[in-house]
């Protein structure tokens, strides 16, 4: 069987929350790049392979450009040293990507990336090199807290945080307009969300209008932002065991299969809606006033020039704002040339510095998650995204992260699709996470 | 049948004897050698090793024998079980429907012009060189409960099919068992093509009618063709996975959830690799036995 | 209904015909549908999402005015271009027909090595005695009922060590092991009459010669089937030339339209754009081998 399946993933479907951020669609017309020298000198002469997502060899695209930019930047300050870039797709390219590592050889990748509740399991096998000793006091202070926990397992750190794409509120200002109704501040609550929800349903310009509606699927996160607003967890910090099973948990569900079951406000798919019927919905057929998506939307409206705003998520029980995100992040595989590992290490804190936005203008295209690193200031939509870095809760370290994902959702859509309630449903997801974790700690 | 003949006996008449057979077994060793000597290398090797996954914990990189835990995890599994009876509900009613709709097709074509024949044998065919993908994204599309056909022709209101979990499974064998099953016409169609016309106008000679004459003649001469027909499309239903995965990405709460979706996860995004092992020989157990049932019932026993 | 041909002739355009073709013509429409929305896709004007309802009715930029169609088709409609392929070609730059070359390379290799090995082995095991030889059919059938993807690492690694990473004959050589064609193959031979074999013999001919001579003249549609079903197989690939394969000059197309896929946007025009390129050489091929099809053989003609 040919498995075309991730290749119609990433499609049709979902921008996974492994690969969640953003193109932020600030490629500046500005090609001049400053050289900065290095403050590292390298003794490895030699090649250094970089796998990366969506690059095509000589490719024009945005993605394949902005890696060739960032390469040349590199090269030319480290001119012993040729990284030769191989692209993977995004889809089925992490099949690609996870063979070349446990193959090894020369050939293997010294540098890739890869989201940070995958990261676990690479230490775990002995793929992914620490970064402690090249972590300076500088990193980190310039990384955000939250984000370099993020890459945390066993006390160590494990890959350079490159940035974070946190899911928010994407509202059609039109629709609100056709409604009367003002839009919302950045400090709305549930309930201004709800009322909004509820007066933007129904019939606008010929056109059944619904309130609200998110993707709930395996691999993304985006509605549990509900649940994190009420203050449930999905794990304790350590990753060690279920906690979403909690009354501030069951409560943010309850909210979210209310505005399906009680509210109606959300579409008759609801339930099993994929991200891009939801994107066509919001832009296309402009029936979906506000949906949960991460950065990565900004892009394509504003290629489009589709009107939308960013709020973020409403604040709940918690009493402040909180959102969940991905963090993308490059980890260096673990290998005896201590030159050859050091060469990947400089190359890696490269590709996640403020040095590379310099050099590669457009080069974030999600909230990058280091302080310094200035964004362009024409682009709002993706100011709000970087205000919400600091508070955004990245998921905790666990090598089963993959099957609790996928446990979590499966029920959500059984709550909000009225099949269990909200409490049942967090508690069967419970039952089927507690041994995986267990497993996962002996 | 042929069994190994034991070589220890030493008489002058066996030498001759096991030399005339040896002569006689050659030429079926040739012919088949090419091929095996591929199998050798990129598929039994594999297999073997693959299968012995399951008796270990393994990981990307390291494994550890753990006997029959694998299987013992597996039998409490309530996703596991789930995705059992989902794939066994799929197979159960897409292969006959896909045989029989194969069947009728192609024997509808039969008596047409050449010319005819050709375009409607590449009219059901061609579409194959569109991906499970883009089939499936049209299904997606036609169940949409707002704009999709098959609630408007049918007039059912807005019925969201994909997203209920008493529904979604049902939407996904429709859509398979509305899909035209390609092959399955053209093979019967080459089948036919090669029943002799005398035996046909022998029997209509002796006054069968053509209902009669398509019982007793078209469908006994085609089991060799049924028989591949059916387990191949056994084997292609038990391992569906694009199709459903795209309708509904498994969901909702698992009632789409395949075995080879699960073996699929198991092993490329949990790393899982034992585990995953396990489930594929419960699969393999499974289509086995339904393979050597039908083995046992399209056997084909014709000769002209 | 399902008739033979004199028969049919008597009953030229009887209603029973009418209610076939009808039939024919609505399977044949379901059975298009996909391919006709892929072409749409890739003509209609770039765009992120895919269009529900479709856009499926090409009106000339002339036409294209809101007000000089009904509504119901000026919401289906789309003007026609080309700018989705010339952007594949120009963001490739141009490696999108080295990709072309690549996986016409790797296909026709599969199909050539099958057509012929496949036969060979689907003869000996459809008419040849020796021993072993249903142990060995049963073991290469059920190496079928194992999914594919639990042979991917194991091969990987085994081609890694051959030094064959990351080139052509790395690709084809695991797509050579592959049983479905012996099945087919063995299969169809069982339905052809032994009587010309036997004929063969009798006038002195050898094993290979009644072979190449008589055998596979007469399987030639299956031969065709095979050849199809195989380029097919090959040509739409994606996981293990994707495995296998690192330098993008010697990609397939799929894997190479693949990697166009942005992380956080989807070219859909871009992406069908692919897909159609990719389905003109599986539609040149099934032309040029479905004509085989037709080469029953008539037994009575050949006795005559």
């Amino acid at each position: 069987m040919s498995l075309t399946r991730r290749r119609a993933v990433q499609m049709l479907a979902a921008t996974p929350v492994a690969a969640l951020a953003a193109r932020g669609g600030m490629v500046d017309a500005r090609q001049d790049t400053t050289p900065v020298a290095s403050p590292v000198s390298l003794s490895y002469t030699g090649t250094l392979n970089w796998y990366q997502f969506g690059y095509t060899p000589g490719g024009e695209s945005v993605a394949s450009q902005l890696a060739d930019q960032a390469v040349a930047a590199f090269q030319e300050r480290h001119p012993s040293i040729t990284v030769n870039i191989v692209g993977v797709p995004f889809e089925g390219g992490q099949q690609t990507l996870d063979t070349s590592l446990a193959a090894g050889g020369t050939d293997a990748p010294d540098i890739f990336r890869i989201a940070s509740d995958r990261l676990v399991k690479y230490v775990d096998e002995g793929l992914a090199a620490a970064i402690d000793p090249y972590l300076t006091e500088a990193d980190l202070e310039d990384i955000y807290p939250n984000v370099l926990a993020g890459v945390e397992v066993d006390g160590q750190h494990w890959a350079w945080p490159l940035w974070v794409p946190p899911v928010a509120v994407y509202l059609n200002p039109e629709l609100f307009e056709a409604k009367g109704l003002e839009l919302p501040g950045d400090d709305w609550t549930y309930d201004e969300f709800r009322q909004a929800a509820q007066q933007l349903t129904g019939d606008i310009n010929g056109t059944q209008v619904y309130g609200f509606s998110s993707a709930i699927q395996p691999d993304i996160i985006n509605v549990w932002a509900f649940l994190y607003a009420d203050g449930g967890r999905v794990l304790t910090e350590d990753g060690s065991a279920y906690t979403f099973d909690s009354p501030e948990a069951v409560s943010g569900l309850q909210k979210l299969a209310d505005l399906a079951l009680t509210d109606s406000v959300t579409p008759p798919e609801f339930g099993n809606q994929m991200l891009a019927d939801i994107v066509a919905a919001f832009k296309d057929q402009r029936s979906l006033a506000m949906y949960l998506g991460a950065s990565g939307d900004i892009g394509t409206y504003r290629a489009e020039d589709i009107p939308f705003e960013v709020r973020p998520i409403p604040i709940g029980a918690a009493g402040e704002h909180v959102t969940v995100g991905g963090l993308g992040t490059f980890a260096i595989r673990q290998q005896d040339d201590a030159d050859r590992l050091a060469a990947a290490m400089a190359f890696g804190k490269f590709l996640t510095s403020a040095e590379v936005a310099e050099a590669v203008p457009g080069y974030y295209l999600a909230p990058p998650a280091r302080r310094s690193v200035q964004m362009p200031e024409d682009n709002p939509a993706m100011q709000k995204f970087v205000d919400m870095v600091s508070y955004t809760q990245l998921m905790p370290q666990t090598p089963v992260w993959g099957q609790v994902s996928a446990a979590v959702n499966a029920q959500i859509q059984a709550a909000v699709t009225g099949a269990l309630s909200p409490e049942e449903a967090l508690e069967l997801a419970g039952e089927e996470i507690a041994p995986l974790l267990e497993e996962a700690d002996a | 049948m042929a069994r190994a003949v034991p070589v220890s006996a030493a008489r002058t008449g066996a030498r001759a004897r096991w030399q005339v057979r040896w002569r006689k077994w050659r030429s079926g060793y040739l012919f088949v050698l090419p091929s095996m000597l591929m199998f050798l290398v990129f598929l039994f090797g594999p297999v073997l090793w693959s299968l012995l996954l399951a008796f270990q914990d393994a990981s990307l990189t390291q494994r550890e024998w753990i006997g029959l835990d694998n299987f013992v995890g597996l039998a409490d599994d309530r996703v596991f079980r789930k995705a059992l009876v989902n794939t066994l509900i799929y197979t159960a009613i897409t292969v006959p429907v896909h045989l029989l709709v194969s069947l009728i097709l192609a024997g509808m074509m039969k008596p047409l012009a050449a010319r005819w024949q050709t375009f409607f044998r590449a009219a059901y065919y061609l579409p194959a060189v569109t991906s499970v993908v883009i089939l499936a994204t049209v299904w997606r599309w036609m169940f949409n409960p707002r704009f999709g056909v098959f609630n408007q022709l049918l007039d059912l209101g807005a019925v969201p099919w994909l997203a209920r979990p008493n529904l979604a499974l049902w939407a996904v064998i429709i859509s398979a068992a509305l899909t035209i099953p390609a092959a399955g016409v053209v093979m019967y169609s080459a089948a036919m093509g090669s029943i002799p016309a005398d035996l046909y106008e022998a029997a209509g000679l002796e006054g069968a009618g053509a209902v009669r004459q398509w019982w007793d003649i078209t469908v006994p001469l085609l089991k060799p063709t049924t028989l591949y027909l059916v387990v191949m499309y056994t084997i292609w239903a038990f391992e569906v996975f694009e199709r459903v995965y795209i309708m509904t990405g498994g969901g909702p709460a698992y009632a789409t959830t395949t075995i080879v979706q699960l073996i699929y996860d198991t092993g490329f995004r949990d790393w899982q690799y034992g585990v995953a092992s396990a489930q594929a020989i419960v699969l393999f157990v499974l289509v086995g036995t339904a393979a050597a049932i039908q083995f046992r019932y399209f056997r084909s026993d014709v000769e002209y | 209904m399902l008739t033979t041909r004199p028969e049919l002739r008597r009953m030229n355009w009887s209603l029973g015909k009418l209610v076939v073709v009808a039939i024919l013509a609505v399977t044949t429409m379901i059975s298009l549908f996909p391919l006709f929305w892929m072409l749409s896709t890739a003509f209609t004007p770039a765009s992120s999402t895919i269009k529900t309802p479709p856009s499926l009715i090409p009106l000339p930029e002339s036409l294209a005015d809101p007000t000089s169609v009904p509504t119901w088709v000026a919401e289906r409609a789309y003007v026609p271009t080309i700018e989705n392929f010339q952007r594949l070609i120009r963001q490739t730059q141009g490696l999108v027909w080295r990709w072309l070359l690549n996986s016409a390379i790797i296909a026709v290799s599969i199909t050539v090595f099958h057509v012929l090995f496949d036969s060979m082995a689907g003869y000996a095991f459809a008419r040849k005695q020796f021993p072993g030889r249903n142990v060995l059919f049963w073991l290469l059938l059920s190496t079928l009922m194992i999914p594919a993807q639990v042979t991917l690492i194991p091969n990987f690694l085994l081609i890694s060590r051959m030094g064959l990473a990351d080139s052509h004959l790395g690709v084809i050589l695991p797509g050579l092991a592959d049983v479905f064609g012996i099945f087919l193959m063995r299969q169809y031979m069982q339905t052809l009459p032994k009587e010309l074999e036997e004929a063969g013999r009798l006038d002195g001919a050898g094993d290979w010669q009644v072979f190449w001579q008589i055998v596979l003249p007469l399987a030639k549609p299956a031969a065709a089937t095979l050849a199809i079903f195989m380029f097919m197989r090959s040509w739409n690939n994606f996981i293990w030339p994707l495995i296998v394969l690192r330098d993008g000059a010697k990609y397939t197309l799929p894997v190479g339209v693949a990697t166009l896929q942005g992380e956080f946007s989807t070219d859909v025009g871009l992406i069908m754009a692919g897909a159609a390129v990719a389905a003109v050489p599986m539609i040149a091929f099934f032309l040029l081998f479905q004509r085989y099809f037709l080469q029953g053989i008539r037994i009575g003609a050949l006795k005559g």
